[in-house]
């Protein structure tokens, strides 16, 4: 038996060695074009699952109204009715498509512009919950607005004059806003986190640091000459505005680390209580 | 009792600083916008600064000093401990922030105005200079920040 298995090992070797390549066949290599659209379609695919999320639909529902307000300028700049007219449409196409709009940018005025007047600063204590609402609309008006930075290179219309000015003051205070949010949600997330110097140097607050820096220079570029002082003004407020939200992130970090160690304590005493005067069976 | 009043003059401290810093400033526009006038109008301006507006001071001072124990007692009867943990904290450190690169922006926003150079390179100036300072003094102000908290919590394990 043996030997009849060891002579049809042989046959099938012998058969194998003369078969083309071995027997075994080669895996096609796949060309430059083949190599080309499936990078393509992987990119197209992880952009349908960015879009699919839906923590990410404000953002790109607010750059989708941002562009149709860059197409309005360009408009404007040959027609100033004709651009008026296609303000109004579409911004009710933008509402028509995403009726949350409407929501998150009163959200916005109410809760961040309310509490910077009514604090002095946009920072508060807020409940995740809280957080992720406000987030929401924050960046739907930041993603909507920063498309508006653009309009320092457009000649001066008057639709062009007034989204400057709005898209310049709203990036910048949703920018504050969306840092100290994400960062205030972060906390909660992780209470026991330690906030230090580091974080200053992640990616995330450069990006958003040279935003804010941005729409500040685009403002030096909108102010007349003769307003100078004013400018310097406005610089005053703003990096006030920015450096109180930026303390008050370790401070509020701190707050729920502290608090979650009382926690902690509180709920081991508790334990220790109920173990001395409950007897275990 | 010497720790429940330094809470309180924190949390007062945390409230204040930023309502006064803010409304502080836009008091201050006027002046901004004025000086294009004409002395005289700047001087009319200090003039109801100086009289109606301290009156006015002094009676937003005590309404808000009204509100604030009201919030403070709010919060202590609910034990709202995040909240006054939050001031508490925010009290503390806001006095060790520096401010110092604001006159400096504006300095060199003013100086390279009057600069004769091309649009683009003082922007591009304008930016770097903003965003070094901005950089800068963010993260001395954090790292200092870090400081205080961690001397705070060693306090706090230590008794």
């Amino acid at each position: 038996m043996s030997d009849e298995l060891e002579r049809l090992e042989e046959i099938l070797e012998r058969r194998a060695r003369e078969e083309p390549y071995g027997g075994i066949l080669p895996i096609p290599s796949s060309t430059k074009i083949e190599r080309l659209a499936s990078r393509i379609y992987s990119f197209m695919r992880s952009i349908e699952e960015f879009l699919k999320k839906s923590q990410n639909v404000p953002k790109v529902r607010g750059c989708l109204l941002g562009l149709s307000l860059i197409v309005v300028c360009i408009v404007s700049l040959r027609d100033v009715n004709l651009s008026i007219g296609l303000l109004v449409f579409l911004l009710t196409l933008n509402f028509l498509f995403y009726p949350e709009m409407a929501m998150l940018i009163s959200r916005f005025f109410t809760h961040v512009i309310y509490d910077l007047v009514k604090k002095g600063t946009i920072a508060s204590i807020l409940t995740p919950r809280e957080i992720v609402e406000k987030l929401r609309s924050v960046e739907y008006i930041f993603f909507a607005s920063l498309p508006l930075l653009v309009l320092v290179f457009f000649p001066g219309t008057p639709i062009v004059f007034t989204l400057r000015i709005i898209g310049t003051f709203t990036v910048v205070i949703s920018a504050i806003a969306y840092y100290y949010l994400k960062m205030a949600l972060e906390c909660w997330e992780r209470p026991t986190r330690r906030i230090s110097e580091s974080d200053i140097i992640s990616l995330e607050f450069l990006v958003l640091v040279s935003i804010f820096i941005m729409a500040a220079v685009s403002l030096y570029l909108i102010m007349p000459p003769e307003l100078a002082s004013v400018y310097g003004w406005i610089i005053t407020i703003l990096s006030y505005a920015f450096i109180s939200v930026v303390i008050a992130v370790p401070s509020f970090q701190a707050a729920l680390h502290v608090t979650t160690l009382w926690r902690g304590i509180d709920t081991r005493r508790l334990f220790e209580e109920i173990e001395r005067h409950v007897r275990w069976v | 009792m010497k720790e429940k009043a330094y809470l309180v003059e924190s949390i007062r401290r945390a409230w204040l600083m930023n309502i006064i810093n803010f409304y502080g400033l836009i008091i201050l526009l006027p002046f901004y916008i004025l000086t294009r006038g004409g002395v005289l109008l700047v001087f009319i301006y200090a003039l109801i600064l100086s009289t109606v507006g301290i009156m006015v001071i002094v009676k937003l001072s005590v309404r808000s000093a009204r509100r604030f124990r009201i919030r403070v007692m709010d919060e202590i009867n609910r034990r709202d401990i995040l909240s006054i943990a939050y001031n508490a904290f925010y009290g503390v450190l806001i006095p060790q922030v520096s401010l110092l690169f604001v006159p400096i922006i504006i300095t060199v926003t003013m100086a390279v105005s009057i600069v004769d150079i091309p649009v683009y390179i003082r922007i591009i100036s304008i930016f770097t200079v903003f965003l070094a300072l901005v950089l800068g003094f963010t993260y001395r102000n954090v790292r200092v920040i870090r400081m205080n908290i961690d001397y705070i919590f060693r306090y706090l394990r230590s008794t």
